[in-house]
Order: structure tokens, then sequence, then C-alpha cells
């Protein structure tokens, strides 16, 4: 731990500290990272940059937070490509785009997920020093939601020099009071924040190749064969399905021929998934949901369904992402 | 008429994997609506600027509109998308209805193509209200559906002139000193009836035989039928999970959003909801489940129901007279 607070401060001191987090709409990349500045930037030595980076695309869908912390004037106003830091608020970003990307070897990666620091550096294949922080199970236990961003904010404020819980604790409150969060709500993300802070697991890692998580240099769009830019552009090869609750996925059952054919989870389905066969006595029989591409996980069909022939069963954790 | 179940084996023009919000009502409506303009006629969509365009029609990938693997001179199967800015849905349909039917009569067609305008009800009733009612007011023949998430919901659930009574938004926040939104909703329906519709409809996918016979009514008739779609926002209203057909019926229940149906000429029509106060579920059942009403209601583990916090009689008293006064007035709209 020194070993790196001494590295972290050597680069603050010549140069900026560069963090990137990835996380899904709605999973708090962003408060993370502007806890951490405004935590940051009362430190009168610090020089901070913070900004959130995503589309237009709704709830579930991947954003981005960038910053960087210096003891010098920052200057750099591009977004982070090479990271000092990379972190991943929600596992089920990694399907979308690569957490890892561009961090040197021997880089900092913070991962929210109950798996082991090794286990995690085999999973995602990183050289470095890695920590895990189970935060979605402490955040069940405070908040009732699975949100892992304060349980990393709270690692963090560990990590960075010039940070310290205590100082954190007092920052988030005052943004969350901001955010016009009822003041019981605060309390509780205080309180899961204290829960979090020293119990996360760390591990020096080398499980990565030199050829892992590269970042393709930028070459322009180029000509496009004609016909290409409408293939480019359909929105079947945008795999909703990693919107859906991390770890969970929809399970359709109906082993003694219960559906009859009402047409409700056909007709409330906003991805219109749901798979059936014309079916001569009710008209249609819903088969199931092609839930493997598609799929958010928005529980219309499992409240719909007269017969409840839906339901939301946990993922097992091999075969998760 | 189609029958439901046929109805519901038709192609959809809207494709999944939008970016929309996991349980989005107006993603529901956009596949009902795809299957029903399915019919062997060439559609063309207008949309204004709405969360339903920014989030399917998103450069550069995920375009959300396409019906099957279809080549676009299949007629059949074929319909054309533009999109406009907020205000001008409406108009720019208008203008897609005029063009087609001069060239159907030029014989550059050889079918008549049917329009529909698609809007948020931030963009043609606060921005665009004006574009909204002149074309209803010159009567093309066209399908204006405007869907009504009470808010501004692409930019940041803002104030629009459909928000509720007591409803916190991003502009009308709820402190000590202010209950939240305290104008009452702009009374679109009855303006669009006087601004001389064919045909003025709210119907939502939740009631889905009433609203398949509304659109297939609006696509086959002339003039302007415009359906105004209840469209319940996951984000903007925050409740939880799997609610939205749940809140949109009970919406119509309540008398927030009636279904109703009017003919020009002929009287008013609403459907699921009693006139009589005390035949209607109770507002709280609505307003319980959605946490930006969470400064008038709480939930009561007790009874396993809603009830309004103390302080706020006055607030919710203010909400239900709302509510009958809007259903006597529709209810005498001739």
């Amino acid at each position: 731990m020194e070993m790196i607070a001494e590295r972290l401060e050597q680069i603050l001191a010549h140069g900026a500290l560069e963090l990137r987090g990835d996380g899904r709409a709605g999973s708090g990349v962003v408060l993370t990272m502007q806890s951490i500045a405004s935590t940051a930037i009362a430190d009168p030595s610090l020089h901070v940059q913070e900004w959130p980076f995503f589309s237009s695309a709704r709830k579930g869908a991947p954003t981005r937070g960038f910053l960087r912390l210096s003891r010098r004037p920052i200057e750099k106003a591009s977004q982070v490509t090479h990271p000092h830091i990379a972190m991943m608020v929600d596992e089920g970003v990694s399907a979308f785009v690569d957490f890892a990307q561009g961090v040197p070897p021997g880089g900092i990666f913070v991962i929210n997920t109950p798996l082991t620091p090794e286990a995690a550096a085999e999973k995602y294949r990183l050289t470095g020093r890695v920590y895990t922080i189970d935060g979605n199970t402490i955040a069940m236990q405070h908040l009732k939601q699975p949100l892992g961003n304060i349980s990393l904010f709270a690692l963090l404020c560990d990590i960075l020099p010039g940070l310290s819980a205590e100082a954190g604790r007092e920052h988030l409150e005052i943004l969350l009071t901001k955010r016009r969060l009822p003041r019981p709500l605060i309390e509780s993300n205080g309180n899961l924040f204290m829960a979090s802070v020293g119990v996360a697991r760390h591990a020096d890692c080398v499980c990565g190749t030199t050829t892992d998580h590269h970042v393709s240099p930028f070459r322009g769009y180029g000509e496009l064969a004609p016909g290409a830019q409408s293939r480019l552009r359909l929105s079947r090869t945008n795999l909703t399905s990693a919107y859906a609750r991390t770890g969970f996925q929809l399970h359709f059952s109906d082993p003694d021929g219960l559906c009859n054919g009402c047409g409700h989870c056909i007709i409330n389905c906003p991805e219109n998934i749901i798979s059936f066969r014309p079916d001569a006595a009710t008209g249609v029989r819903v088969t199931g949901a092609e839930i493997s591409r598609y799929c958010k996980l928005c529980n219309e069909c499992i409240a719909v369904c007269p017969k409840k022939l839906f339901s939301e069963i946990p993922i097992l954790h091999s075969q998760a992402v | 008429m189609a029958k439901l179940v046929d109805v519901l084996q038709r192609d959809s023009c809207f494709q999944p994997g939008s970016t929309l919000c996991a349980g989005c009502m107006e993603s529901i409506a956009f596949q009902n609506i795809g299957k029903l303009t399915d019919n062997g006629r060439k559609t063309i969509f207008a949309l204004g600027t709405f969360c339903g365009e920014v989030s399917t029609l998103q450069y550069p990938n995920p375009v959300a509109w396409g019906r099957g693997e279809e080549t676009p001179d299949d007629w059949t199967k074929s319909f054309g998308i533009m999109h406009h800015v907020f205000e001008s849905a409406p108009s720019v349909a208008e203008g897609i209805a005029d063009t087609a039917q001069q060239l159907f009569e030029i014989g550059a067609l050889s079918q008549q193509v049917q329009v529909c305008s698609l809007s948020g009800d931030g963009g043609a009733l606060s921005i665009g209200l004006r574009t909204l009612l002149h074309t209803i007011a010159r009567g093309t023949s066209l399908t204006i559906f405007v869907l009504i998430n009470e808010i501004f919901a692409n930019t940041g659930f803002q104030y629009s002139p459909t928000t509720s009574l007591g409803s916190e938004t991003s502009t009308t926040p709820v402190s000590e000193l202010l209950p939240g939104n305290m104008t009452p909703p702009i009374d679109y329906l009855g303006l669009a009836v006087t601004a001389g519709a064919q045909r003025v409809v709210q119907a939502s996918p939740a009631h889905p035989k009433f609203f398949n016979r509304m659109v297939e009514q609006g696509l086959s008739g002339s003039g302007t039928t415009i359906i105004f779609v209840p469209s319940p926002c996951i984000t903007g209203w925050k409740y939880p999970d799997g609610e939205t057909v749940h809140l949109a019926q009970l919406a119509c229940e309540t008398g927030f959003f009636p279904c109703y149906a009017k003919e020009r000429g002929r009287p008013g029509e609403l459907k699921f909801v009693e006139l009589d106060a005390t035949k209607r579920p109770p507002i709280e059942a609505f307003l319980g489940l959605q946490r930006r009403f969470q400064h008038l209601v709480r939930f009561n583990k007790a009874t396993g129901t809603y009830d309004i916090r103390p302080g706020q009689e006055e607030s919710v008293a203010r909400i239900r007279d709302w509510i009958q006064h809007r259903l006597e007035q529709l209810q005498r709209l001739a």
C-alpha cells in the first residue's frame, strides 16, 4: 500500500493522475467521480478536472467518467485514453467496453465484484494492482439496491493521496443534499460509505499479455463500401441484453401448457422479443422469449402474465457476461 | 377491424435494440403502432425530437426502425421516417401527406400512403402547440400521436404543460416552501376538439383492444386523428420495475389519464373510468407508486395501502378536485 501511495504522489507532483470509470447509466459512476472531485478540491494544493461522458442512451447503457488530479494546473483537456487507475462500477458493462483499455502494465484496477482480486484479474486479463470490493452486497444491506458506487468511492478515498474517509463522507453527504435526496437516504448512504472502508481486497497480479487491452489508433472513418453504412447502423447490432440487471435473466417455463394465448406479454413487451407459435385452440401460444440478445429485464411480462409463467432468475456466475 | 390475435402476429416496424429505458411505455407504444401500420399500405412517420426519437435514431449505431429483411421496394412492408426538430412533427407530416396525395393524383404513386406523426408532450404541447393546432385545423388526412409522459424526459425531467399537480420535476422541486408543480395541466383534449380534429382519442396500449381500434380508425379514416398516448416514464416518474402497464391502467381508472374518444359532431365517450368519484380507485394508489409524489403520500405498512401524509390533505384534495372537474368537462365536450 505504501509503495502505491508513494508512486501516486510522484505522478501527482510531476503530471496529472488520470482516472477512468466505466459504469452503466444509473449505476452511479458520475456520482463517484463527482464525490472524488469535490473531496479533492477541498485540498487547496490539488487541481481537479472531472467530467462524465455518455450519449443519449438511457438507463442501463454504458457511461464513462473521467478525472484528472494534479498538484500543478492541468493543461490537458482530452479524454483519458491511458488511465493510471481504471475503475469498473458495474460488471455488466464488460459486455460493451473494455474497462482496462489502454492501462499501462502495472496500472491500478478497481472493480466492484464479489470475485477475489486474483479471480478478477484472471477473468479480465489484468496485469498490475487489482482491488476488488463487493459493493453490491454491502449496498443491498444499507440501500436495498445493488449500487456499488459508494463502496468504490470509499475504496478510492483509501488509495488516492490527499483524500481521507472522513472528508469523503462529509463531501458525499453535501453532494447528495444538493441532489435533493431525502435525509434518511443520505444517512444510509453515509453508513454504506463507512461500512465499505477497509473491506476491499487487493493483490498484485500478472494475468494479461502485452497485446491485451490495446488501444487501436483512430485513423478516421475512411471510405465505406456502398451499403456498409446501413449495415453499421441497424439496431439489431446493439445487444441491449447487457442493459439488464447484472447477474439476472428472464426465465419462461410452461410445463403444464397453461398459456391461454391472451397475448398480454406480446403486446406489452417493449422489445417485441416474446416468441410464440399460432395455436388452433387459443390463437397463439407463447413459447418463451429471445433473452440472450435484447432482453433488458424490464419485468413487464412478469407483471402482466395472468398465469405467472415468466420469472427472473440469477445467472450462474460462470455463465455471466 | 383486424382481430387482436392477428395484429399480434404482424411484423412490427420497431426493432429491438433501441437504447430506451427498460420498461419504457413509448417503446411499447411503438411496437403496437408498428404492428398496426403493417396493413399492406406504405407508412411514413414524421418524428419530432423526443426520447423515442433520440434513442431510436442514434448515430452511428442503433437505428431501431425497419421492418424485417424486406427491401424498400416491397410496397406492402415499406415505410419511411422523416426526423425533424421538436415542434414540427405534425406540420412535416402534413407536408408529407399533401405531397403524397399530389403524387398519387398524377399517378406517380400507385397507392395512397398513410402518414403518422410522433412527438412527445413537451414537443407537441409546449414548444409546438402552434404547429399542432394549425395542422389539426387544416384537416389533412393523417394520424398524430402525442406520447404524454408529463415531463421533458429527454432533457432531464423538466416541467412540461401536462405535468400533474403536485408532481416533483427538476424545475418544480419540492421544498418547505414549494409543494411541487402548482399549475394545473393544460386541457389538451379540449384544445384538440376545439381546433376541429376529426377524431380526438386518449388511449394507451395498456388497453390494447381500445387502442388498436382507435389507431385503425385513425389510419383508415379521413381527416385528422389525434391520439394522445399516456406513457408512464420509469425514470422520470421514479417507480419500480415492471409497473409500467399497471400504472397506465391505474392512470386511466383513477382519472389522471382517462381513456377518451370523440368523433367530430358526436358527444365524447369516457372509457374504463367512472364519473362518480366514489366508484373510482383512490388516487393515492396511483400517487403512492411513484417517488415524484412521495411528499404527498406514504406507504402504510399496517393496512398495505398508501395514506396521505399529514399536512398534505389540501394538496391531494386539490388534485382530486381537478380530476373530477376535468372528467365532467370531458363529458360535456360536444
